[in-house]
């Protein structure tokens, strides 16, 4: 293996738990919902 | 004694803070070399500054409570001429040009900065297991860890070095050490507290808080640190209250929530006691306890992983080409970030927006909730694994898979110690509050604690 490209592998592998739980979640977001890019604890308060 | 009470002592001229500060100094020189709280003592700078105290208050200058008060902060603070390392090879020899807002609040109020305190590497873990600068030690038991990642504030505390301690917390890292060490320690709302001058580690979940010996302190320390921030542009100007509770405070018809699903579902036996404890405590003093559902914490826990890891790899991949100046667990994780897509960020920050409003529902429920802080009492140095429940479980899950979620939601949440195991370790109740309700949650945790929930001190 590419000795350059072991960390890829590694943290893929770490990863894939993580992963297992996000991706679904991420499947099911509804169109509408944007991101949270200016995050405020109390976004209506705020805005 | 308490900050307040050494406070009090100093106001009516029983102690001078020259006192109190070689008093601090001479605990330090005794226990540091086997608790490794500090990275650096600036007693010179401190002595100096207690002297002045004296003379300000001899001539009616009085700053308020921390006035002449030793304290320490977490070695991630920029600290004007006072190398800051966040606790890593990377910033092994910086010495910053300015101070901190938190610093530069703590020494308006007229505190007494006697040094900066050891931590987990860049504030990414939660042993404060340090590759560069040695473990941390947890006072209760120097072969456990502290927690962390503000490890070094919370053995600083919890041995009673310093009356008060900052420390930082991106996905729990104030009331982990705050459980493991059987302090109090508060992550108040995002935004609330500045985060200028702070070494950042993931912008949108860092939150800047103190970690002190009782609930009081803790809400007088934010007192003076509290508060909008141009620098910051994260800063809220929402108003700032006063928020120490009276005496003898009452949280009669105060609607607590208990959690109905995750965070009674898998946790140590005595934790799961002394929490249920705390809970009956606060309805004998006239709360009302009620059961509520909670949204999907496991993945609200999943969402603000995704955004730690791509946050904390934006912000360090600069320095990833010097591979060999990480520890191998902090590498790992900044590995991980590097390798998530765009679209995953981008995602996790969609659903954030829609757990954030989905939440809102608790608070038409209850006024606050009460949780475990963490799942364990701290594990020994070098643990990877800790048993929960019958399963071997990982340390840093088992220790911050209950207070993650309020760095994504960015609610205020306080880590108060309500018992200790039968090995004598300190076990924390977290109390959780609606965004800006600090007020309420410090109210509650005094109230419990002049209700007798308390542990006895370390030393």
């Amino acid at each position: 293996m590419d000795e350059s490209n072991d960390w890829k592998t590694r943290a893929a592998a770490a990863l894939r738990s993580l992963e297992e739980v996000f991706l679904p979640l991420a499947r099911d977001l509804p169109h509408g919902v944007e991101p949270a890019t200016t995050f405020r604890a109390d976004a209506e308060s705020e805005e | 004694m308490t900050l307040r009470e050494a406070a009090r002592a100093l106001r009516e001229r029983r102690l001078s803070s020259a006192e109190l500060t070689h008093k601090a100094l001479e605990c330090i020189d005794r226990l540091n070399p086997k608790l490794n709280a500090f990275l650096t003592v600036t007693a010179g700078s401190g002595e100096a500054r207690a002297l002045q105290a004296d003379r300000e208050m001899a001539a009616g200058q009085y700053l308020g409570p921390l006035h002449g008060i030793p304290v320490a902060v977490k070695d991630l603070f920029e600290t004007r001429g006072v190398r800051t390392t966040a606790g890593s090879k990377i910033y092994e020899n910086y010495v910053p040009a300015q101070d901190a807002a938190v610093v530069e609040k703590l020494q308006a109020a007229g505190a007494v900065l006697v040094g900066k305190l050891h931590m987990h590497e860049l504030a990414f873990g939660i042993t404060s297991n340090n590759p560069h600068f040695g473990p941390v030690r947890n006072p209760w038991d120097p072969q456990r860890i502290p927690g962390g990642s503000s490890g070094g504030s919370g053995a600083a505390v919890a041995a009673e070095m310093v009356y008060a301690a900052m420390g930082s917390d991106t996905g729990g890292s104030i009331r982990v050490p705050a459980s493991f060490c059987g302090t109090v320690g508060l992550k108040p709302t995002y935004g609330r507290v500045s985060r200028f001058g702070a070494i950042p580690l993931a912008f949108s979940l860092d939150h800047m808080g103190p970690l002190t010996g009782d609930v009081r302190d803790a809400a007088a320390v934010l007192n003076a640190i509290a508060g909008y921030d141009p620098r910051d542009p994260a800063s809220s100007r929402h108003p700032v209250v006063d928020y120490v509770p009276e005496e003898g405070c009452s949280i009669r018809g105060v609607r607590i929530g208990f959690p109905e699903n995750f965070f009674f579902e898998r946790l140590d036996g005595e934790v799961e006691s002394a929490v249920r404890g705390a809970i009956a405590r606060a309805a004998s003093l006239g709360a009302t306890v009620e059961s509520v559902r909670l949204p999907d914490m496991a993945a609200m826990n999943a969402v603000g992983q995704i955004i730690l890891l791509a946050e904390a790899a934006a912000t360090l991949e600069s320095q990833l080409e010097h591979r060999d100046r990480f520890g191998d667990d902090v590498l790992a994780l900044l590995d991980q970030g590097r390798l998530l897509p765009a679209t995953a960020y981008l995602n996790a920050q969609r659903l954030r927006r829609k757990m954030q409003l989905e939440f809102r529902r608790v608070w038409s429920q209850v006024d606050c909730l009460m949780t475990p802080t963490t799942a364990i009492t701290a594990p020994r140095i070098g643990e990877s694994t800790v048993p929960v429940g019958g399963e071997q479980e990982d340390v840093r899950r088992a220790a911050t898979r209950f207070v993650r979620a309020w760095n994504l939601l960015g609610l205020p949440a306080l880590s108060m110690p309500c018992g200790l195991s039968s090995t004598g370790l300190p076990i924390g109740l977290q109390i959780v509050g609606p965004a800006f309700g600090e007020a309420l949650v410090l109210r509650v945790g005094a109230a419990l604690e002049d209700g007798g929930v308390a542990i006895p001190p370390c030393m």
